[in-house]
């Protein structure tokens, strides 16, 4: 048998018929019925069907409604798109192309593109100004504070000190005192504390004798000037003492003044003793000497210092002594009888046993004196020292035969300095 | 088959399975970018298939449609049509799509596709095949099933 030509639209595994002629079914008949109406049958196959559909209406129905069915078909593909909608169609992107497009920024303008990121970098740049940094510098670790190494606090409030500190204190400046009393008795000064600048001369026994008496005193008003001279007189002096109650005594001044320079310094105690300053001018002055000395023994005066009553200067005499209270009147009663007496009370940080006064008495040779005077002011630099000196804020006259000035004073004697 | 062509056949497609001009636009956009990518990749060797003969081509475009139509069915929003006149598919004269509708409302879905394909858009049974992955003859058989229940719509439609 030969081969017969498939159609173009059978598959080539579509084997025709062989033997005789079977009867269709009529469901095979229907699923053969797109073939048979497409031409894709054999000829067997096409003319069993046709031989179906000759004996079958409803095979023949659904033919045609297959047939009517293809027809629709045709015109529904005749269907034609406008040549608008075709060219919206090829313009019109999804919001996912057109949201790539966008950001595809390099299809941008080139001026849109710099304005952009020129916007960017500014607003990056404001942000990290105004709200970046200052959290930045929140996170960072706060720079260590100021360490304190040292402080120093100055004391407004003066603490005085107390009974024991200034006790301690008044040793040390009393037992500087007396060096200084003693070295500066040559001077003329109405104070109860000499200044001094030589270097003190005393036994360790004047010395002690001489701090537990300025134990029982107190200060008077002094000048800050005179007791800071004391205190740096004190200072200076340590270096200076050899013995050891000396140093002992510096030690103990420089304690003190280095407590007074740290706390505040109290209000000195007013000095409780006193001395008498008598000045008197005379001429003839050894015989007076002589005859004063002979009065005050016979009143019961002794002297108070290491010199001689009556020490005999170049241009006075001179009488440190203490006698008792009861005989003030007489002895004043007498050196009256001599020639004007100025009499001056000054306090002194020396208390005398109770009953007893203590006087310095200068008797000025007047002769000498009024030599000098006619001679010149040559000499009346070194006089005014000895005869005038201010008083101090405390000294009171007593009495006077004459008004004198209140700066005249009697030099002060060393206790030091030996009577011929 | 240009890509003209191609625009033409997949907007018909969609706009007879959609029957919705909006949803039937937003289709073919897709479908035509699908296109596009998978005839480039295609063109750049990615594929083992060349893209040049009709057949591959067509089996591209019944697989890219068959995609996009399953994203797009459940869009449908009713049974009736929203396509109008202004819209730009143009329907011949003296038809009316009233069986088309019932058509695609009464049959099964996977044969009211394949006649869409083989009938409307005239695709060859091996195309359609080849992109739906199945053979010829189960091509050929829905296409006979669907064409006897649209026969009837249109029957009864007159």
């Amino acid at each position: 048998m030969a081969k017969q030509e498939h159609s173009p639209h059978r598959p080539d595994d579509f084997e025709p018929l062989k033997g005789k002629k079977r009867t269709l079914s009529r469901f095979l008949a229907n699923e053969l019925l797109y073939d048979y109406a497409t031409d894709n049958l054999d000829e067997h196959r096409r003319s069993s069907v046709a031989e179906f559909l000759r004996l079958n209406s409803e095979t023949r129905e659904e033919l045609e409604s297959l047939k009517e069915g293809m027809a629709f078909c045709d015109q529904l593909a005749e269907t034609e798109i406008s040549s608008e909608l075709m060219y919206k169609l090829s313009q019109v992107r999804s919001w996912h192309s057109k949201a790539l497009r966008l950001v595809h920024w390099r299809n941008w303008p080139e001026v849109t593109k710099w304005t952009l990121e020129a916007l960017a970098i500014s607003t990056l740049v404001a942000f990290v100004a105004v709200i970046g940094w200052p959290k930045l510098t929140e996170m960072l670790p706060a720079p260590r504070p100021d360490m304190t190494l040292a402080q120093v606090e100055k004391e407004k409030d003066k603490v005085p000190l107390s009974p024991e500190e200034q006790m301690s204190s008044k040793e040390g400046s009393d037992s500087a005192a007396p060096n200084l009393f003693a070295a500066n008795e040559n001077q003329n000064s109405s104070t109860s504390e000499p200044k001094v600048e030589s270097k003190p001369k005393e036994s360790d026994e004047s010395v002690k004798k001489d701090a537990e008496a300025s134990a029982q005193k107190q200060a008077a008003k002094k000048a800050e000037p005179k007791k800071t001279t004391a205190i740096s007189i004190a200072k200076s002096d340590k270096p200076k003492v050899e013995s050891g109650a000396l140093a002992a005594a510096g030690d103990s001044a420089i304690e003190s003044a280095k407590l007074k320079s740290m706390k505040p310094k109290p209000a000195k105690p007013r000095l409780k003793g006193f001395v008498y300053r008598v000045y008197m001018d005379l001429g003839d002055l050894d015989y007076v000497t002589e005859q004063i000395r002979a009065e005050i023994q016979t009143l019961g005066g002794k002297k108070a210092g290491k010199v001689r009553l009556g020490w005999r200067k170049p241009k006075g005499s001179y009488f440190h002594f203490s006698m008792p209270e009861v005989n003030y009147d007489t002895l004043v009663d007498k050196l009256k009888a001599f020639g004007p007496v100025r009499i001056f009370k000054d306090p002194h940080w020396k208390v005398m046993p109770q009953g007893e006064i203590r006087f310095i008495l200068w008797v000025e040779d007047k002769d000498l004196k009024e030599a000098t005077q006619t001679s010149g002011g040559a000499a009346s630099a070194a006089d005014s020292r000895q005869s005038v000196s201010p008083l101090s804020p405390d000294a009171t006259e007593v009495t006077g035969g004459t008004e004198e000035s209140a700066g005249d004073s009697a030099p002060e004697v060393s206790e030091g300095e030996t009577t011929n | 088959m240009t890509e003209g062509f191609q625009r033409h056949q997949v907007a018909l497609f969609f706009y007879f399975a959609l029957q919705d001009e909006k949803l039937a636009t937003q289709a073919t956009v897709k479908a035509l970018q699908k296109i596009r990518k998978r005839f480039e990749s295609a063109e750049q060797g990615d594929t083992p298939k060349p893209a040049s003969t009709d057949l591959n081509q067509e089996a591209v475009l019944v697989a890219v449609t068959q995609k996009i139509w399953n994203n797009f069915r459940s869009s449908i929003r009713s049974t009736q049509s929203a396509v109008t006149i202004e819209g730009g598919w143009l329907v011949p004269e003296g038809v009316h799509l009233g069986p088309w509708r019932e058509f695609r409302k009464e049959s099964a879905e996977d044969e009211f596709l394949i006649l869409l394909w083989s009938k409307v858009l005239k695709f060859s049974d091996q195309g359609i095949a080849n992109g739906l992955n199945v053979s010829t003859g189960t091509v050929r058989y829905r296409v006979g099933s669907a064409l006897r229940v649209l026969g009837r719509m249109v029957k009864a439609n007159g």
